[in-house]
């Protein structure tokens, strides 16, 4: 009896996991959407050139990707771009990147980002289009970027990747997201 | 001052706190009065509003007598100390129903013998903060307010008392309160303000002695909530004047009206208090210590887009101590009220040293480890006021450049940013323990602030500092 137990709850635990880790991996852009396939491109760069990303692509309930988000910077800067949220496996959403930033920084950049978000429930605030304020340093060397992008809460971890620029920055943001459903 | 006890430091701080809060016009009061007593202890809110008055003196053709004013508030209803935005003071007593506190409030009539030819050779007339004894009863039946108020500044040297009366009509968002109000000015508070002495006299202007002078004023205040946390108010109020002030040959008006708009912002949830704080850090407060040098660019723009280079105007240092209380706690920023005492280093420069004071409001984020609780940094915008013993040098160097106008008393700002040292050190000490910059403003807000002298420009530091958080729960 106890044995017939611990079978169904290492049962249960493997499927969680299983259910878990669908966030991205069984996902594929549909065809002729551009955004969805430019979101897939730099889904598999990120995984290929960022390892410590492995992790939470394992493990996120959902991820927020922006193949290219523009962020032009003089002390002031502004960004912005688009891109789709991966909830479980299927595209739920579009979703709109804004941010305004004031700091040391100089220069101008395109990146790609991927918010992995641990679970519903950090997927709700990006759904409540609440703001959110964050920090970043880094410096960006055409293709080569080294950067520091800290959690703007304990249930998302951001992971960004220069596609192009030239940049040096140390700033503090305001973000704010739009998330439109597809279902609308 | 160098003997400047921390007894002394404390009494000029307390000083402070009575007198910073503004007030439009002479017997005007409630016009610039924010429903805000009868928040939950703890609230604390900050705003700014513009105040239309009108005073009574003579002006010419081509002079205005309208005046229009931008007002800052802070406002802070505490279980020991207020700050209502016209008023502030510590409570003595305090239940629902009655509180019996000592205040204060600045008093804002003035006269400068500048304003046109006919006022040459009058002595000028300052403002001054009027302090005392303030008596607050309400219930069903509205809300009934004495004070009785002295000269705390030895300007006019008089005394002065006011009862008011008001009822609240709350209808959901939107709350209207009429009020009427009776004061009482003393003669020697009159006479200051609308007396004409022997030595102003001149044969269009005759020796003029009002003696006492009594005020009677009515007036709506209006207030809009437009969220659980923003409100905008619309206040409007008229006072008839004593026929011994209409009387005076300085004065051509015999009522004054005001009107005060604005908007506050409440930190903490006025309808739901129970979200004001977590439990966990409910006890949480902490100190900090820095210390640094005068900068040479402004806070905005320039020295938070990495300008750190010292002022060319002044070399000059200013270290603190700063107590501060977590007003609320939230999913993206902390609320906190804080308390700085600066010490400036100016004897270099022939200013000596003196105290400052700052009592603000500081919004602080996070950024985290990804997926956990791990501070990585903070960063922090504090804004309040800065009272200080002594103009800074800087201030006055920059202000005299320009031909402007010198403030001891300020707006405040303040930019943080910081590291958690408990990511170097293992020491329990440490765990809620900050290390990082600090930069500190004063400033006037671009010379639109009768309240702040209408001083344009101010004078920024950069110091390092370190602040350690206690009470914090698990």
């Amino acid at each position: 009896m106890k044995a017939r137990h611990r079978l169904a709850a290492m049962f249960a635990v493997s499927m969680a996991l299983v259910m878990n880790h669908a966030a991205a991996d069984e996902w594929q852009a549909e065809a002729g959407d551009r955004l969805q396939e430019r979101a897939e491109k730099a889904i598999d760069r990120i995984r290929s050139e960022v390892e410590r990303s492995h992790p939470y692509f394992e493990d996120a309930y959902a991820i927020a990707v922006w193949p290219g988000i523009t962020r032009v910077a003089a002390g002031f800067g502004g960004a912005y771009g688009k891109g789709i949220v991966i909830e479980q496996g299927k595209a739920s959403g579009t979703v709109k990147y804004w941010q305004f930033s004031s700091g040391i920084q100089a220069g101008a950049k395109n990146f790609a980002l991927i918010i992995f978000f641990k679970d519903k429930e950090a997927l709700e605030g990006l759904k409540r289009n609440d703001a959110q304020f964050t920090g970043q340093a880094g410096i960006d060397v055409l293709t080569f970027g080294a950067s520091g992008t800290p959690a703007y809460n304990d249930g998302v971890a951001l992971i960004p990747l220069t596609n192009l620029g030239l940049m040096a920055e140390f700033s503090a943001a305001g973000v704010w997201f739009r998330y439109k459903p597809y279902s609308e | 001052m160098k003997n400047t006890s921390m007894k002394q430091v404390a009494l000029r701080a307390a000083v402070l706190v009575i007198a910073t809060l503004a007030n439009p016009a002479n017997a005007q009061y409630e016009v610039a009065e924010i429903p805000f007593f009868n928040t939950p202890k703890g609230t604390a809110a900050l705003g700014g509003g513009i105040r239309l008055g009108q005073d009574l003196y003579i002006a010419t053709d081509n002079e205005d007598q309208r005046q229009y004013d931008l007002v800052p508030l802070y406002l802070y209803n505490g279980k020991y100390a207020f700050f209502r935005g016209t008023a502030g003071g510590v409570h003595l007593f305090n239940t629902d129903n009655v509180e019996l506190n000592v205040m204060g409030r600045y008093r804002f009539t003035k006269l400068d013998p500048d304003r046109n030819a006919f006022f040459e050779g009058i002595e000028e007339r300052k403002q001054t903060v009027d302090g005392g004894f303030e008596l607050r009863v309400r219930g069903g039946w509205g809300v009934l307010n004495a004070n009785y108020l002295t000269d705390t500044l030895n300007r006019h040297k008089g005394q002065s008392a006011e009862v008011s009366y008001r009822y609240t009509f709350d209808r959901g968002r939107f709350s209207f309160s009429p009020f009427v109000t009776w004061a009482w000015n003393d003669d020697k508070l009159t006479n200051y303000y609308y007396g004409v002495s022997e030595n102003e006299a001149r044969p269009d202007r005759s020796a003029y002695n009002p003696g006492e002078s009594q005020w009677l004023g009515f007036g709506m205040n209006t207030t809009w909530w437009v969220s659980e946390r923003i409100q905008f108010f619309a206040n409007l109020g008229f006072t008839g004047v004593d026929t011994v002030v209409s009387d005076s040959p300085l004065v051509e008006e015999d009522s004054q009206s005001a009107f005060f708009a604005g908007g506050t912002y409440i930190f903490g949830n006025v309808r739901r208090p129970e979200t004001f704080i977590s439990s966990a850090r409910a006890k949480e407060w902490s100190w900090r210590v820095n210390y640094g040098y005068q900068a040479d660019g402004n806070i905005i723009a320039e020295i938070d887009h990495g300008d750190f280079s010292k002022s060319g105007f002044a070399d000059t240092n200013i270290g603190g101590v700063t107590f501060a209380k977590l007003l609320t706690d939230g999913p993206r920023v902390d609320f906190t009220g804080k308390f700085a005492v600066f010490r400036h280093f100016e004897e270099d420069e022939g200013n000596g040293k003196f105290w400052s004071y700052a009592l603000y409001m500081m919004a602080t984020g996070r950024g985290y480890s990804p997926w956990s609780k791990e501070e990585v940094f903070r960063y922090g915008f504090g804004f309040g006021m800065s009272y200080a013993e002594e103009v800074p040098i800087t201030e006055q160097r920059k202000q005299a450049s320009k031909g402007n106008n010198t403030s001891r008393f300020l707006n405040y700002l303040e930019l943080q940013v910081d590291f958690p040292l408990r990511r170097l050190f293992k020491a329990k000490s440490m765990q809620n323990c900050y290390a990082g910059v600090t930069v500190v403003h004063r400033s006037g807000i671009f010379g639109t602030s009768d309240l702040l002298g209408d001083v344009a420009g101010g004078a920024d530091w950069i110091t390092a500092h370190l602040e350690c958080a206690m009470g914090r729960g698990s």
